[in-house]
This record gives C-alpha cells, sequence and structure tokens, in this order.
C-alpha cells in the first residue's frame, strides 16, 4: 500500500464505493457502540466533577476513602471463592457426566443448562425465600423441628452471596470443561490403552492433562463472573450493608447528585481485572476460542464406576440441579401461589392473585413483559446485523487492518455490565444525543453488551463458508454487495439464526448493563423485578420471576428443536464443501 | 477481439515475489496452459486475470482494453471473465439451474433469455436433463460441470480454469479433459487454464506456459514444449527425461566421461561449460556388448541395474561408466540381466543439449 500515492488510492475507493460506504458505516457504529462510551468513562475518571478540570481527584478519593477501599476487597473475596467453588464441582460434574456411567446424566446436563438459562439474582430471590433468616422455609422447618431459636442458614451473608453466585456459575465451568471431554479424539486415549494403561491410568495420564486448559479458563471466567454480578450481590449484601463494586456503582448513582465522575474512576478496578483475565485466558488458548482436541471420531468411553460410586456420583451430580433449580423454582413458584410468603405452602394459603395481577391487571408488568421482548428481539437482530458484517470484512480482509474491527467488537466482552452502564449513562444521556428514557438506550445497550457473542457466532459461520463461493458470483458478474446477499447471506441462515437466539437468551435475562439506563416507561423485566423487590412484595415478585422464567425456558426449548433441525441441514452442506 | 497481453508483470506479498516480470501474448480463441508446480506463480497469475489480486507493477490488457495495473484494477465483475475453480464452488443452497442461471440473473436479461442461455450452457457440458437437481445430489465430475456451465452460461470474453480437474479421479479427470477441449472448441473462449498436470496441458493447450519460481521458463506450442525444451527444468518437468550432466564439447557436441555424443543444441553452451544432455526413455535404444553395431553413433556404455517386466516394455535403469543412471524403454524381446554390459545409443535427433539448470 505505501506505495500508492494518495491519487491512486482515490481510485482503488472509487471503483469499490458499496465496499467502503458499508466500511466507513461500520466503523463508525462501532466507535460510538464502544468506544464512545469508554472514552467517556476514561475522560470522567480523570476529570473533576466540579471544575471539569483534568484531575486526579476521583482517583485520590477513592485510594484515600477506607470504606471505598473495603467494597474492592469484597468483590476479590466473592471472586475468588466463586471461582473456587465452581471448578471444584464444575469440574468433576462435567467428568461425571462426560465420562463415566454415572445414573441421570442426561437429567444433569438438562438441569445444569437450566441453571445457565436462569438470571442469577432471580435465583437469589429463591434462595432469599427459602433461606432469610426469619421467614425462609428452610429456617422455619428447622426452627419447628428442633425448637431452635437461631436460623439454620443466613442468606444476607457474604458465605450466603458466595453460595449463590458459585451455584449458577457452575454451568459456566461445567459447560467448557464438558465439551473439552465431549470433543477428545477417543484415539488419543486408545492409544495409551494399546500400550497397556488401564482405564484409570489412562484417564489419570491422557484426558484430565488434555482437558486442562479448560479448568483454567474456566475458573477464569468463574473469576470474572463472581467479580462482576450484581443482582446476586444487590440482594443479599445490601441488607447487612455490605457492599462489593458493583453495588458501590449503583449506589453512587443513587446518591444526590449522582457521583458519576467518582463512579467512572471507581470502575477501573473492575476494567483492569478483567481485562488482565481475558489476556490470560487469551494466551492460555492461543488464538482458539475453544477447547478442543480434535480428533476424527467423537465417540467416547465410559469408566465404569461400579455400583456404589454410581449412586454417590449422583447424590454429588444433584447438588446443582437441587439447589439452583429444584430448590429455588419450587420457593419461587409456591410463593407465587400464596396468598402471603409466611403462612407457609397451605391450601387455605393459594390463589392465582399474583398472576391475575401479574399478566391482565398490573400495566407495570405488561408493558415490562412486552419491552423485553421487543428490546430483546431487536436488539439480537441488529447485533447480528452488526455482527456478521464485521465478521465478514475481518474474515475476507476486505481492507488491511480489518482485524481491528474485530477487536472492537470483542472489546464489550472483557467490559462488565455495570461498567457499560456507567460509559452509556455518560454518553448518551447528554447532549446530542439526550437518549434518556428512551428505548433506543435500551436497545443499544444490549447491542453493545452482546456484540462479542453475535461476532464470534458470525465468524465461525463465515469460517465454514469458502470464499471461492463468493468469488464465483463476482467473476459471472455479480457485485460484491450481490455475492454477499444471495451466496453468502443465504448459506449462513441457519448459523445466524442459532446466533440470534444466543443473543437474544442472555438479553432476555440480563440486568445490570440496563440497570442505570431504564425510565419507568422503558422497564425490562429483570430491572422490574429488580425494583419490585425493593418494594417488599414478594409474593408479586416471586409471579413476576416465574413469568419470566417460563418464558424464557419456553424459548430456549423451542430455539433447540428449531435449531437442533436447521444444524443438520447445515452439516449437511458444510460436508460437501469438505467433500468438493 | 479478446485475446489477452500481459506485460511485465510482477507480485510480491510481503517479501516474497510470487510473479516476476511475466509477458505473455495470447490470440483470441486460444487455449493457454500455465503449468508447474506448486508456488510457481501461476495461480497469482490467474487470480490478477480474474481481477482478485493487484499487481505490484506490470500490466493485463484484453484488447484494448487494460484490465489490471498497479493503480487500477477493474472489479472482477466487471472483467468478463468468468472463473471455475478447484474445489467446483457451486452453491449448495441452489438447483442446478439455479447455479447456471445466476450471472444471467445479475445481467437482468428477461425471463425467457435466462432459461435459453442457462438450457443452452447446461447442454454444453451435458447436464440438461439434471437442472432441477441440487448439487449436493451430484457427483465431483459433474459438480465440476455445474461450474463450467456457470462460467460458461454469462458467454465471458475469456474462461479462467484454476486446476478444474485436481479433485476428480484419475479416470474422470482423462474424461473432463478432452470435454474442456471440445467445450472450447465448439465455443471459441479465449481461455487460461492453470494446472500442474503436462498431461493435461499437453491434451487441452494451444499454448503452454512453463513457470517456476515466478519465472517463465518456456511459452510455446504443446510440440515444442515437448520435444524441444527450452531448459533443463522443462526438460525434466514435462514427460519423463534422462537427464545427464557433461561438458559441452563445442557446437551441438557434449562430453560425457570419455565419449562425445552429438545432438541438437537448444541454447548456445560456450565450449568447456557446464551442460546436460536430455533424451526421453522411449527414444534411447539398448544393444548387448561393449560395442555399437556398425553404422551406429552416439553410444554410451553401461551396466544394467534393474530390468522391470512392464508387459508391453521392458524398463531397464542402467548405469553410465560417470555414475548417472539412465532409464531406457526397450521392447520385451530385448531381456538383458542386471550386472550385463550394454551400449545405449542415443540417436542424435534426440539429444537436446543445453546449459547445466
Amino acid at each position: 500500500m505505501s506505495s500508492h500515492s494518495r491519487a491512486d488510492l482515490f481510485g482503488l475507493v472509487s471503483h469499490n464505493l458499496p465496499r467502503w460506504l458499508v466500511i466507513s458505516v461500520v466503523i463508525v457504529t462501532l466507535l460510538l457502540l464502544v468506544a464512545h462510551p469508554l472514552g467517556w468513562i476514561l475522560w470522567n475518571s480523570v476529570h473533576d466533577d466540579t471544575t471539569q478540570k483534568l484531575s486526579l481527584v476521583n482517583y485520590r478519593r477513592i485510594f484515600s476513602s477506607a470504606s471505598l477501599w473495603v467494597p474492592i476487597v469484597n468483590s476479590l473475596i466473592v471472586a475468588f471463592s466463586v471461582a473456587f467453588f465452581s471448578t471444584l464441582i464444575g469440574v468433576p460434574l462435567a467428568w461425571l457426566v462426560s465420562r463415566t456411567d454415572m445414573p441421570g446424566r442426561g437429567l444433569v446436563r438438562a438441569m445444569t443448562m437450566t441453571a445457565f438459562v436462569t438470571p442469577s439474582f432471580i435465583g437469589a430471590l429463591g434462595w432469599i425465600l427459602l433461606a432469610a433468616p426469619r421467614a425462609g422455609w428452610l429456617n422455619v422447618g428447622w426452627q419447628n423441628l428442633t425448637s431452635s431459636d437461631w436460623p439454620l442458614f443466613d442468606i444476607y451473608t457474604m458465605t450466603g452471596t458466595i453460595f449463590v453466585c458459585s451455584i449458577y456459575t457452575v454451568p459456566y465451568t461445567f459447560s467448557l470443561v464438558a465439551s473439552a471431554f465431549d470433543e477428545m479424539a477417543v484415539e488419543l486415549e486408545d492409544a495409551a490403552t494399546t500400550l497397556g494403561a488401564g482405564k484409570w491410568r489412562t484417564m489419570l495420564t491422557i484426558t484430565i492433562p488434555l482437558a486442562r486448559p479448560a479448568f483454567l479458563v474456566g475458573f477464569i471466567l468463574s473469576f470474572i463472573q463472581g467479580m462482576t454480578l450484581f443482582g446476586v450481590p444487590a440482594f443479599l449484601l445490601t441488607p447487612s450493608g455490605t457492599r462489593v463494586v458493583t453495588t458501590q456503582l449503583a449506589e453512587f448513582y443513587q446518591l444526590f447528585p449522582p457521583e458519576i465522575f467518582l463512579a467512572a474512576a471507581y470502575c477501573m478496578p473492575l476494567l483492569v481485572v478483567t481485562g488482565g483475565l481475558f489476556w490470560v485466558r487469551r494466551r492460555l488458548l492461543g488464538r482458539r476460542q475453544f477447547v478442543t482436541i480434535g480428533g476424527k471420531s467423537l465417540r467416547t468411553r465410559r469408566i465404569e464406576l461400579g455400583a456404589r460410586a454410581r449412586w454417590v456420583g449422583f447424590v454429588f451430580a444433584m447438588i446443582v440441579p437441587v439447589t439452583a433449580v429444584f430448590l429455588p423454582f419450587a420457593a419461587l413458584i409456591l410463593v407465587s401461589l400464596s396468598k402471603a410468603w409466611g403462612m407457609g405452602p397451605s391450601l387455605d394459603n393459594f390463589t392465582l392473585d399474583w398472576y391475575r395481577w401479574a399478566l391482565w391487571e398490573n400495566g407495570e408488568t405488561q408493558r415490562a413483559m412486552i419491552n423485553s421482548l421487543v428490546y430483546a428481539g431487536l436488539a439480537a437482530t441488529l447485533g447480528m446485523i452488526l455482527g456478521t458484517v464485521v465478521a465478514f470484512i475481518s474474515e475476507r480482509k476486505l481492507f488491511s487492518g480489518a482485524a481491528i474491527l474485530g477487536a472492537l467488537a470483542t472489546m464489550p466482552i472483557i467490559i462488565p455490565g455495570i461498567v457499560l452502564s456507567v460509559g452509556f449513562f455518560s454518553a448518551y444521556t447528554r447532549p446530542p444525543f439526550g437518549f434518556y428514557g428512551t428505548s433506543m438506550l435500551v436497545i443499544i445497550a444490549f447491542v453493545a453488551t452482546f456484540l462479542p457473542i453475535a461476532y464470534s457466532q458470525a465468524t465461525t459461520t463465515i469460517k465454514g463458508i469458502s470464499a471461492d463461493l463468493e468469488r464465483a458470483a463476482r467473476s459471472v458478474g455479480a457485485g460484491e454487495i450481490r455475492a454477499f446477499l444471495s451466496i453468502t447471506a443465504p448459506l449462513m441462515r441457519t448459523g445466524l439464526i442459532s446466533g440470534w437466539l444466543l443473543v437474544f437468551i442472555p438479553i432476555m435475562r440480563e440486568l445490570s448493563v440496563v440497570i442505570f439506563l431504564v425510565s419507568p416507561q422503558t422497564n425490562v423485566m429483570t430491572t422490574l423485578i429488580y425494583n419490585y423487590k425493593d418494594g417488599g412484595n414478594y409474593e408479586a415478585v416471586a409471579a413476576t420471576s416465574v413469568v419470566l422464567l417460563a418464558g424464557t425456558l419456553v424459548i430456549v426449548l423451542l430455539a433447540r428443536l428449531f435449531v437442533g433441525q436447521g444444524s443438520r441441514r447445515t452439516r449437511k452442506i458444510q460436508t460437501m464443501e469438505e467433500n468438493s | 477481439m479478446s485475446g489477452i497481453r500481459i506485460k511485465e508483470l510482477s507480485k510480491s506479498f510481503g517479501n516474497f515475489q510470487a510473479l516476476r516480470n511475466l509477458t505473455l501474448d495470447l490470440e483470441d480463441g486460444q487455449l493457454l496452459a500455465l503449468l508447474g508446480p506448486s508456488g510457481c506463480g501461476k495461480s497469482t497469475t490467474l487470480q490478477m486475470l480474474a481481477g482478485f489480486e493487484m499487481p505490484t507493477s506490470g500490466e493485463i490488457w484484453t484488447g484494448d482494453r487494460l484490465l489490471s495495473s498497479p493503480t487500477s484494477v477493474i472489479p472482477p465483475e466487471k472483467r468478463g471473465a468468468s472463473l471455475v475453480f478447484q474445489n467446483y464452488a457451486v452453491w449448495p443452497h441452489m438447483t442446478v439451474a439455479d447455479n447456471v442461471a445466476f450471472g444471467l440473473k445479475v445481467k437482468r436479461l428477461s425471463r425467457n433469455d435466462v432459461r435459453e442461455g442457462t438450457m443452452a450452457a447446461l447442454n454444453a457440458v451435458r447436464l440438461g436433463p439434471l437442472a432441477d437437481r441440487y448439487p449436493s445430489e451430484m457427483s465431483g465430475g459433474q459438480q465440476q460441470r455445474i461450474a463450467l456451465a456457470r462460467a460458461l452460461a454469462v458467454q465471458p470474453e475469456i474462461l479462467l480454469l484454476d486446476e478444474p480437474l485436481s479433485n476428480l479421479d484419475a479416470a474422470l479427470r482423462d474424461e473432463m479433459r478432452f470435454e474442456i477441449r471440445r467445450v472450447h472448441d465448439e465455443m471459441g473462449i479465449t481461455t487460461v487454464y492453470v494446472t500442474h498436470d503436462q498431461s493435461e496441458a499437453l491434451v487441452t493447450a494451444d499454448r503452454i506456459a512453463v513457470m517456476k519460481d515466478g519465472e517463465l521458463q518456456q511459452f510455446d506450442s504443446p510440440t515444442e514444449v515437448f520435444e524441444r525444451p527450452k531448459n533443463e527444468f522443462v526438460a525434466g518437468f514435462i514427460g519423463k527425461n534422462n537427464i545427464v550432466p557433461g561438458v559441452s564439447a563445442g557446437k551441438s557436441a557434449i562430453r560425457i566421461g570419455d565419449r562425445v555424443i552429438r545432438g541438437q543444441d537448444t541454447n548456445d553452451v560456450s565450449e568447456g561449460g557446464g551442460a546436460i544432455l536430455a533424451i526421453r526413455p522411449t527414444k534411447t535404444r539398448l544393444h548387448d556388448g561393449n560395442s555399437l553395431p556398425a553404422g551406429l553413433e552416439n553410444g554410451l556404455p553401461a551396466t544394467v541395474i534393474r530390468s522391470a517386466y512392464l508387459g508391453e516394455t521392458r524398463d531397464i535403469l542402467a548405469e553410465l561408466t560417470t555414475g548417472t543412471t539412465m532409464r531406457v524403454m526397450v521392447p520385451p524381446e530385448q531381456q538383458p540381466a542386471p550386472g550385463d554390459q550394454v551400449m545405449l545409443e542415443l540417436p542424435a535427433d534426440q539429444c537436446r543439449i543445453m546449459a547445466k539448470g
């Protein structure tokens, strides 16, 4: 390129005008979505709130105030414990499900995935109903049994928070490690077996070491999860006055006037930790996104555990289904059907009033349901379109430096939701935008947050489509855009649909990224539940939560049916490509 | 008219020079084969002809139209050059007919014209009856014919074929190369055919450009390339050749050990300079004993090392006194055994003498 003069470059651009138009629009969009909010956080963090002058006063306040230090330490404690426990549970769980003849493997897998799609703050709600010190049913039952005055559990503690965060983080570790076990080539193990190694020896010397990167990556992801969760600590720690970084950030916004500049500086520790950990993860995985150890066949040899060990394994494997799904779901459903939580589950206490209220009588819940569906639908669509175009530009290297676009689109993955929320608030509620309270603000925040998922899905899909298919179209006279729309886009269809669902589902359960951005008119289900919980009407909150959970699960099930069929078709096309 | 003129075309990728100063002239309606081992620059040349790569220097012209130069490249869709890919690149989500019709629809032809053009192209490659099938239901050879029909349907000025047969099995490959030549003869489209297979090039091409390491080695008709290779590389690459090193012994002569062999010079080698002699195993003759029968010349004494019976011929490997081995195809009646002393006769009109590679 360097040898071309400016006029030559102009000649090149004018030959490909549509291409450069699209590229320019994409660059501007990415800058607005990602760089702009982040830029404001940086700018705000180094400026004085009152004088608007460059200053480190915000950082000085954080470093000099013990009350601002404590939440950071608390966050680190929670994050480390969550990573520790979810690895401790997730790794053996993955091994049991993927590599042994433990009974109930399908059930455990399904329930762990159910825990995965459950918003963890709703899980926290369920556990409040079960283990709040006075009214929690487990405590009431315990006190009735033992006539003791002391509650068995207190969920409003660090321990309670770590417990709830961990059980909802296990699915991350589990799915990473399980897919490493699932996709490991059976030949690698057979090679050891033919050399005389027994099954257990093979497991210890071949299988587990090969899956080790997945353990580490699982640990890192759980750490980030523990560090960035907002809903669970807000529900479980705020009542006792204990704060973590995310809840402290929320507090800055609830002050009057809100401490936006201080909040920006306070985001930095979170950003540094998540950014650093993602960097480590990248080093561990190299450029691979997933931990796979390739091989031809996907058969697996299962270890026979023996009659007793099978059931010991089963009991262990049921920890997550019971604590993350059965118990909290049961509590939420029973409370939502009760006149009053405190009266306990009984026939006298039964009522459908809360559902009638949530679904028919209350305008707020109706509006929030519609908002959730519409915003998630629009944001998933816009996100997939943007992600696809970026993936296409950077995969096909449409200009030198195209990879930078991919990096920009991936960047939100390292930004905790609550930090993005801070950034979007600063960037888009002031002139010239003034989007505060608009649906637009909520939607673009969702798009930015989940752009990395959309982008990586689209990249995977495009990698499966040979560039020759587009070149063939161009050589018979189709322009670049026509070739993309007639050839590439239709071939990407199934991949894009499953990508769309992978964006849609997490948007439905997302709380932290929009917590500062919604107004009463733009509330979504998650923010509404969060706000109602402050009102203390647990029966209504439970009913609303059950509606959200049921809705999400139905969508996931439909998606599985739909994408399951689609992926068969994709496979057919892909095998064709390989053969040709 | 749409011949192709390539002028001093070069292409570098970073520090790697893929193509150096290629100059070629192809007349309208001719079929050119770009032939060479992988990495020789033939595919890079084709990608530049198709407009997917930009030259580092040099120009590509068709008639009086400048297609490519370092400052301007007419985009692929506006060149009138259809490309057929090694991996077929047929679109799996379209029927055979839709694949072929695509280029005609892009041209906004009427429905009737699209239908007629499609059927004509499909009939040209004998796929008419399969128009409504999906490509995934068809064999590799049929898929490659879809790709060919798709490229032909738009009536391109230039047809570009990028190793179109190398994914097919041997029997199909034999059949398809005649098919490509037949279609070319019927339509008379100027064609550039990239291949690493010399027999494909010999069968299909009017002109062959042999390439190596980004440089043109020889640009000639198939007969010339086969019978009068210009240098050691071409002699070794096209067909089987014995390459025997020696020293130039004046015009049209080479000294091998203590013998002087007469032949035909293909380039001038100064006396005493390193030279090689190239002769095909089928043209070499073998005589028993230590001397040639009376009246024959150009003999080299040798020892038989290996004798293999191939049915129609016998494949003999013999070692010269200089240590060089030569292969000789003899009639099966001749039965020299390993260890036998023989005389190899190299008929002067079959010997090519050229500078050492």
